[in-house]
């Protein structure tokens, strides 16, 4: 069983390694460690530990490659940028005036189109639904071109 | 400047919604022209406002020579008459009885000294025409072109 000290306990030790204590309870402690085995040990196996922590986290830290990981992170921007969903994203990016832009554009060149629509000259020029009167005879004719309607009639 | 950029998104839907044939409701009012024609087959002539007319006309009839009688506008409507009247105690009435968009419905008649010698009801398409021929004239005959453009 391990034997403990009755005046600090594991924390204050820890705190006192970690120099988190006021100027006043780090003398008070730093005066009883020399008095206190029990307490000595501890906070020496605070330090080791400590230690052993900042030397293996520098050791990894030197792994790695700093320049080649600026170079990636620059190129991942990059290709962010020219990028087909960044351009996407910026289509459906909330710029007011380029949504107004394109809808009065879409409204004007519709607008245009509409106007100078030709006449529809698909189909005959009229449809002739009845003929009545005196007429010997009645033709009803229909040009090649622009189907145009023709009604001929013989008078009696 | 998003105030006036409003006001042109405003501007734009009006006139869109004004001048879209697709979207433009009828009128009761059709502008119809009568075009009273002399066809014979004389000296080679067309007259300089049948050029349109004339080059359709020439691929049916044989005829060499397009003169312009007369030429009448009305602007009709619906069960409104015209009357136009032709050489020879002759008067057409044009009537459009239903105008769409899209169509005019018209009864026409062709009467000599009060007596109809021909009638007929069509369905004529929007900014087109039709042509009725028949009775004769000098040493020719007599055409009849009636276009009809809905106001």
């Amino acid at each position: 069983m391990k034997k403990t000290c009755t005046t600090y306990d594991k924390k204050i030790i820890s705190e006192f390694v970690d120099n988190e204590l006021s100027s006043e309870e780090n003398k008070k402690i730093s005066e009883h460690i020399k008095t206190c085995p029990i307490c000595k040990n501890i906070s020496e196996e605070y330090i080791q530990m400590s230690n052993a922590f900042v030397q293996r986290t520098s050791i990894e830290v030197e792994k790695i490659n700093t320049g080649s990981l600026g170079e990636n992170v620059l190129k991942q921007i990059k290709r962010k940028e020219n990028g087909f969903s960044k351009k996407v994203f910026d289509y459906f990016s909330p710029k007011l005036y380029l949504k107004i832009a394109s809808l009065v554009a879409i409204m004007v060149v519709s607008l245009i189109y509409f106007q100078a629509q030709p006449v529809n000259i698909i189909g005959p020029s009229a449809i002739v639904n009845s003929v009545d009167g005196n007429a010997s005879s009645i033709m009803i004719l229909e040009t090649e071109k622009s189907k145009h309607t023709i009604i001929w009639f013989s008078e009696t | 400047m998003i105030k006036i950029l409003n006001m042109i998104i405003i501007l734009s839907v009006a006139c869109w919604v004004c001048l879209s044939p697709n979207m433009a409701t009828a009128g009761d009012t059709v502008k119809t022209d009568v075009r009273i024609i002399h066809a014979s087959q004389g000296p080679s002539y067309i007259d300089s406002k049948l050029e349109d007319l004339a080059a359709e006309l020439g691929s049916v009839f044989k005829y060499t020579s397009y003169r312009l009688i007369k030429e009448k506008s009305m602007s009709l409507k619906n069960n409104q008459k015209g009357v136009v009247t032709l050489p020879g105690k002759r008067s057409l009435v044009v009537t459009p009885i239903r105008i769409s968009g899209e169509k005019i419905k018209y009864q026409i008649g062709i009467f000599k000294s009060g007596d109809k010698i021909f009638g007929t009801q069509i369905l004529l398409k929007n900014k087109r025409s039709i042509t009725i021929g028949g009775p004769k004239f000098k040493d020719g005959f007599l055409l009849f072109n009636i276009s009809g453009n809905v106001l």
